[in-house]
């Protein structure tokens, strides 16, 4: 077969079916049609874990290359990051991830790094509200009020001595934001049915590779 | 950076963030120390959430998924606690799976502070809960779930076949779920769309701060039923369904980092307006 019917064709054509598919089970309540969508849900969810493992791979060639290379500081980081890589690997298939052993290198790496990066961005989100937020325009002034009420109100004891800024802060919340917001979803979801349409009929093949590799 | 010869007002703008960082770090630390209780006012949405969860019956299964991380741990775990432990009181079985890859651990940490609810409402693993594990694919895997639970797992967490299990025999897709939540930091539309558009099911979510925004259109749209906003949500919850817990001790914090950011983002705006008023 021609590297072109094979890289770009049947993919094509596989896209095609899937997509007639999935749209037809969502629209027409035929049992046969059902049976067949929940099996391709089934190879979606095969090749979603065949894809952690092809991330893993990538993972590791990638910052091979990186130390390999030795350019600036980044190739330290790479073998740390390697070497993380696979105690939590060996560690996990050796022992079991619900061994202890796996817990315990959880619990004293990944838990206390992980809970620290989110609570972190509190200090760079302070400072920089406090530097940008300013009344420099009209639209500007609007935009500080607006976020000055929500912070207050988000405050739970605010909240509960000044009740009334939790009507403004559900007026804000339930009829600003979230007109603005429908008409984002809206433009999304239309967005999404476009390129939906364009991957079904072939018109869209970037999920294919680049051109000079079909 | 301000300099000795700069106004008061452009001073005023200019705080080193030294100080800004120590003021956080007061702020976080003495609430938490000295922990003052301070009020909380209960959301509609929390509220909504709490009144659903009173609807269940003991032959009811609701569906949690545990798809939060170490970094949301400190408000997605008392939130799953709060909510589980007001299910166990209905009676309701339960029903835990994860489709983030930390799922499996988060359960376990969770079932160390819960296992106590479970022993005395003699809850019996397998009859009255079960945690079937993880399974890769996200929003593909939440469709396969809505769709039929066995084509996306086969077994539960310890390797027991589903078919094994009394409590899964009972439980193959959405017409046997009464209601589903998620505890995620990722995509909660997707349970929305998967779950409630296309097949009905109530659904709740329990988000962090930052998502709720982007969810409540669903809420107001009635598509999501019961809404927990982050931590303060996870407290709301703990209140109602009274069993204070990691979540209440943190509101103080909430309202104190909160206060804060308001204070210094007033004294920013006073600096620059009195700056362009003076024409400094």
């Amino acid at each position: 077969m021609s590297t072109k019917l094979v890289r770009k064709t049947v993919p094509l054509i596989i896209t095609f079916l899937v997509g007639l598919l999935m749209i037809g089970q969502w629209f027409l309540k035929i049992p046969s049609l059902n049976e067949l969508a929940t099996s391709v849900q089934q190879w979606g969810i095969i090749i979603a874990a065949f894809a952690m493992g092809l991330g893993s791979v990538n993972i590791i060639i990638r910052n091979v290359h990186r130390i390999q290379k030795r350019e600036g500081t980044d190739w330290l980081y790479a073998i740390w990051l390697l070497a993380i890589f696979f105690l939590f690997a060996i560690v996990g298939i050796g022992f079991g991830s619900a061994s202890s052993q796996y817990r315990y290198i959880f619990n004293t790496i990944l838990q206390p790094l992980s809970a620290t990066m989110y609570p972190a961005t509190l200090f760079f989100l302070v400072s920089a509200i406090y530097r940008t937020f300013k009344t420099r325009t009209v639209e500007g002034g609007l935009f500080v009020i607006v976020g000055a009420i929500i912070l207050v109100a988000n405050a739970p004891v605010m909240a509960a001595t000044f009740p009334f800024l939790v009507s403004v802060k559900s007026w804000i919340m339930d009829v600003e934001l979230t007109a603005a917001y429908r008409a984002i979803l809206l433009g999304i979801g239309l967005g999404a049915i476009m390129l939906g349409f364009r991957v079904i009929f072939g018109l869209e093949t970037t999920h294919l590779g680049r051109e000079e590799e079909t | 950076m301000a300099s000795k010869q700069d106004g008061v007002w452009i001073k005023l703008q200019h705080i080193p963030r030294e100080i800004l960082y120590l003021l956080i770090i007061i702020s976080m630390i003495v609430p938490l120390l000295r922990p003052m209780g301070l009020p909380i006012t209960i959301s509609p949405q929390t509220r909504s959430l709490f009144d659903s969860l009173n609807t269940l019956e003991p032959a009811d299964v609701m569906l949690e998924f545990v798809d939060w991380s170490a970094g949301s741990m400190s408000f997605h775990q008392p939130g799953c606690i709060a909510v589980s432990f007001q299910a166990v009181k209905r009676g309701a079985k339960l029903v835990f799976l994860s489709t983030s890859t930390e799922g499996p651990l988060m359960y376990e940490l969770m079932l160390e502070k819960f296992q106590s609810v479970f022993d005395e409402a003699d809850y019996v693993y397998g009859e009255d809960y079960v945690y079937l594990g993880y399974v890769a694919g996200e929003e593909t895997a939440r469709a396969a779930i809505a769709s039929d639970i066995r084509t996306a797992f086969s077994s539960d967490y310890y390797g027991t076949s589903l078919d094994e299990i009394p409590l899964m025999q009972r439980v193959h897709n959405y017409a046997d779920y009464s209601m589903i939540i998620s505890y995620t930091m990722g995509s909660p539309e997707s349970f929305v769309r998967q779950f409630n558009t296309q097949y009905g099911v109530i659904t709740h979510i329990h988000c962090g701060e930052m998502m709720t925004p982007t969810i409540l259109p669903f809420w107001a749209s009635g598509q999501i039923t019961g809404l927990l906003n982050g931590g303060v949500g996870a407290a709301e919850m703990e209140v109602l369904v009274k069993r204070p817990g990691d979540a209440v001790k943190l509101t103080d914090v909430y309202s104190f980092s909160n206060i804060l950011v308001f204070v210094f983002l007033i004294i920013g705006n006073i600096g620059f307006i009195m700056q362009r008023r003076k024409g400094e």
